[in-house]
């Protein structure tokens, strides 16, 4: 079925949901946000936090709604050997694919780590109070759409007290050419769980895509009193893929996040990066990194949410913009009234590679309590002529240099990603990018 | 043999000309002393030679060997053979003394053999190492961010230690003893001494005898107004020292417009 977005939601599609065969309370949902997304409005230039981009190319193409699933099936999108080993857990899904591998002694603690779309069938009932929570299906239009018809997703869910030394990676793959993808996604840590968790949203062969496409998704975060996660997502997408998402995290009493992101890919992304820190003692730290070349447009959202007495947040996004790219970094630092002693940081730092490039950075404060601690910050800048000199009097040719200089920007981020290999993967990818950027 | 040589070289700075008809010529294994008051135009002689582009040269030319290097890139005059030890070393976040070094190095090895494959990391820290030692520098340093923290004397060892690995044929050092303190100006003069071993040619631009009681100069020129207007033996320098610039100023008059000392 090839449709436009606004021709898609305008119909009923309700048999569409038929699809998705789990309890009645998960047809509920489905359908409740199903209802959201048709009664919603596109969101538009009049909506403060979607009127720096356009969604007219988004809007008026034809895409494929629940395209064959086998159909389009790049290589590469799933786990290698050397993953295998050197993850506690793994999971690829998405493009057909759908492997799921966890030590036994995960297994055994109770640990899930699968598909959404798996346990919405297998084990409703893990879904039925989680769904929905943290990110509803009212949010949005695009919200509402995922929380609808979601095929696939990240499913994470650690019991109580259990703590996961070795890391955890979830790749997803949802950029079928000339298709809408819609994802659900949810990590759930119950008090005293730990974990650190890659979520890589790929699609490898993506280089060579012609056709646009669509990703819309949500990832639900919900940490338990007391639980510690580290998060290192990526977004790689093919370079003719619109990428919307929802993501927020929410923290209990004493619990503790570490969220890096970045984003590379995708010809648009606009993500709402979110968290709530509703528990006394709640800490989160969120570093993030974006590398823009071509016509690639990337809006990020940032929230900070002091809900609760004692609560830290610190923030640092860094940006690069070539070509004729466009970046946006809005961010808020949200204190309720009763959240008391907290301290609140926000910092976004944007290094400007062309003239054709356009970047904005935006910095909010929202403080309705006394006793607070709150700053913020952005700059835009060029490269350095003076340390550009300095380079290339060692002998370093001006393009060398500027990769040097781009490197260590962005290795204020990656020196944040805990596993070194990752590290190193991303420092090659931005060096990549920059390759592409200086091509161009 | 080779040689360095500036000449009638005349520099604009923002639409102001700060250099006017200098002229000068070092040899491999000379070692040349270039003093002058504040302002007047060194640091920006140190620049043109490594091709900031900021300097606008309005005429004149600098050689290597009798080639001009004025269509260089910088870093094309670096794998000719120049190394400028910089008066004010910025600071490149994120990027470690050592990767930048070896990042520098190999771009250097490659000018110069296309083939070469670069240097393993394995014989790059030793290498470095061995270099640290002639300086007299903490391991620790080759971790750090590039002259991120660093203190005003530890950049300049840190100047000189790029100098000890990339191995240049001629060498200007931008008042690199001054934010040394006793014992460093020493290890670090010894240690310019040790590369120069009389087959670099250097530049040693400074304000004081100090650094010129290690590294023996052939050749004192003083810089004055834009220009080298006394040229002498290393007598010349301590004369300076004693007396100042007073006698030069009666010698060569106030300085024309727009120059000031
Ligand atoms: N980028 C610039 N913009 C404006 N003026 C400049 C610039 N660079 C140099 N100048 C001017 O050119 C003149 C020479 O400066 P230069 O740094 O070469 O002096 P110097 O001899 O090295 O002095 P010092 O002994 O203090 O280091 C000074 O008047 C300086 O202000
Ligand atoms: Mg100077």
């Amino acid at each position: 079925m090839l449709t436009t977005l606004p021709e898609f939601f305008d119909k009923e599609h309700e048999d569409l949901l038929r699809e998705f065969e789990g309890a009645q309370i998960l047809r509920e949902y489905r359908a409740a946000a199903w209802q959201n997304a048709v009664r919603m409005p596109f969101p538009g230039k009049k909506d403060e936090a979607w009127r720096r981009i356009s969604l007219d190319a988004l809007l008026s193409t034809p895409l494929e709604f629940f395209p064959d699933k086998k159909a389009h099936l790049p290589a590469g999108t799933g786990i290698s050997a050397r993953e295998a080993v050197f993850y506690a857990g793994t999971l690829a899904t998405g493009l057909g694919i759908n492997e799921a591998r966890l030590e036994p002694a995960l297994e055994q603690a109770g640990v899930i780590f699968r598909d959404y779309a798996d346990v919405e069938r297998g084990d409703p009932l893990l879904l039925a109070d989680i769904n929905g929570k943290v990110v509803p299906p009212a949010d949005s239009k695009f919200a509402a759409a995922a929380s609808a018809l979601a095929d696939r997703g990240v499913f994470l869910h650690i019991p109580a007290r259990f703590r996961i030394e070795k890391p955890l990676l979830a790749r997803l793959a949802a950029s079928n050419p000339g298709s809408a993808a819609f994802t659900h996604n949810i990590i759930k840590l119950e008090a005293g769980a730990s974990a650190v968790v890659v979520l890589d949203f790929a699609s490898d062969g993506a280089a060579k895509q012609t056709e646009n496409g669509l990703h819309a998704g949500i990832l639900e975060i919900h940490l338990g009193e007391g639980a510690d996660l580290t998060l290192v997502e990526l977004q790689k997408f093919g370079p003719k893929l619109w990428n919307i998402t929802h993501e927020r995290a929410i923290l209990e009493r004493d619990a503790r996040l570490h969220w890096v992101y970045g984003a590379l890919g995708a010809a648009l992304s606009k993500n709402f990066i979110e968290t709530s820190l509703i528990g006394e003692g709640a800490e989160v730290k969120m570093h993030g990194f974006y590398f823009a070349g071509g016509e690639q447009v990337f809006d990020l959202d940032t929230q900070q949410n002091h809900l609760a007495a004692r609560t830290n947040s610190d923030l640092l996004y860094k940006g690069a913009a070539a070509g004729s790219s466009k970046t946006v970094w809005e961010g808020m630092i949200y204190v309720d009234p009763q959240a008391m002693q907290t301290d609140g940081f926000q910092t976004n730092r944007n290094l400007v590679l062309s003239a054709g490039a356009e970047v904005s950075a935006l910095p909010g404060l929202e403080i309705l309590a006394d006793d607070v601690r709150c700053s913020h910050g952005a700059t835009i800048g060029k490269l350095d002529e003076d340390e550009l000199f300095y380079l290339q009097t060692r002998g370093i040719p001006r393009v060398e240099a500027e990769q040097l200089i781009i490197e260590g920007f962005f290795g204020e981020i990656t020196a944040q990603v805990p596993i070194a290999e990752l590290q190193s993967e991303i420092t090659e990818i931005i060096k990549a990018r920059f390759e592409l950027a200086v091509q161009r | 043999m080779t040689e360095l040589e500036i000449r009638n070289l005349h520099v604009l700075v923002n639409d102001k000309e700060i250099i006017r008809d200098f002229n000068l010529t070092i040899r491999q294994g000379e070692i040349h002393a270039l003093m002058g008051p504040n302002g007047t135009g060194k640091s920006t002689l140190a620049y043109t030679i490594m091709g900031h582009p900021r300097y606008q040269i309005t005429s004149g030319d600098v050689l290597i060997d009798g080639e001009s290097i004025l269509g260089l890139t910088p870093d094309e005059r670096a794998h000719k053979g120049i190394f400028l030890a910089f008066q004010y070393p910025v600071s490149i976040p994120g990027v470690s003394l050592a990767n930048f070094l070896r990042v520098a190095l190999n771009a250097r090895n490659k000018a110069v053999n296309p083939d070469d494959k670069g240097i393993s990391v394995v014989k790059f820290r030793q290498l470095l190492k061995s270099k640290m030692d002639l300086l007299k520098m903490d391991y620790q340093f080759a971790s750090r961010y590039l002259n991120e923290g660093f203190s005003g004397g530890e950049k300049k060892r840190a100047e000189i230690l790029q100098m000890a690995v990339l191995e240049p044929r001629f060498a200007i050092l931008d008042e690199t003893d001054s934010g040394l303190d006793i014992d460093a100006l020493r290890i670090v003069s010894e240690g310019v001494n040790t590369l120069a071993q009389g087959h670099i040619g250097v530049l040693v631009i400074t304000h004081y005898q100090r650094m010129l009681n290690y590294i023996t100069p052939d050749f004192v020129h003083i810089m004055y107004g834009g220009r080298i207007v006394e040229s002498g033996k290393a007598e010349l320098a301590l004369r300076l020292e004693e007396q100042g610039y007073e006698w030069i100023r009666e010698k060569y008059g106030v300085l024309p417009d727009g120059i000031h000392d």
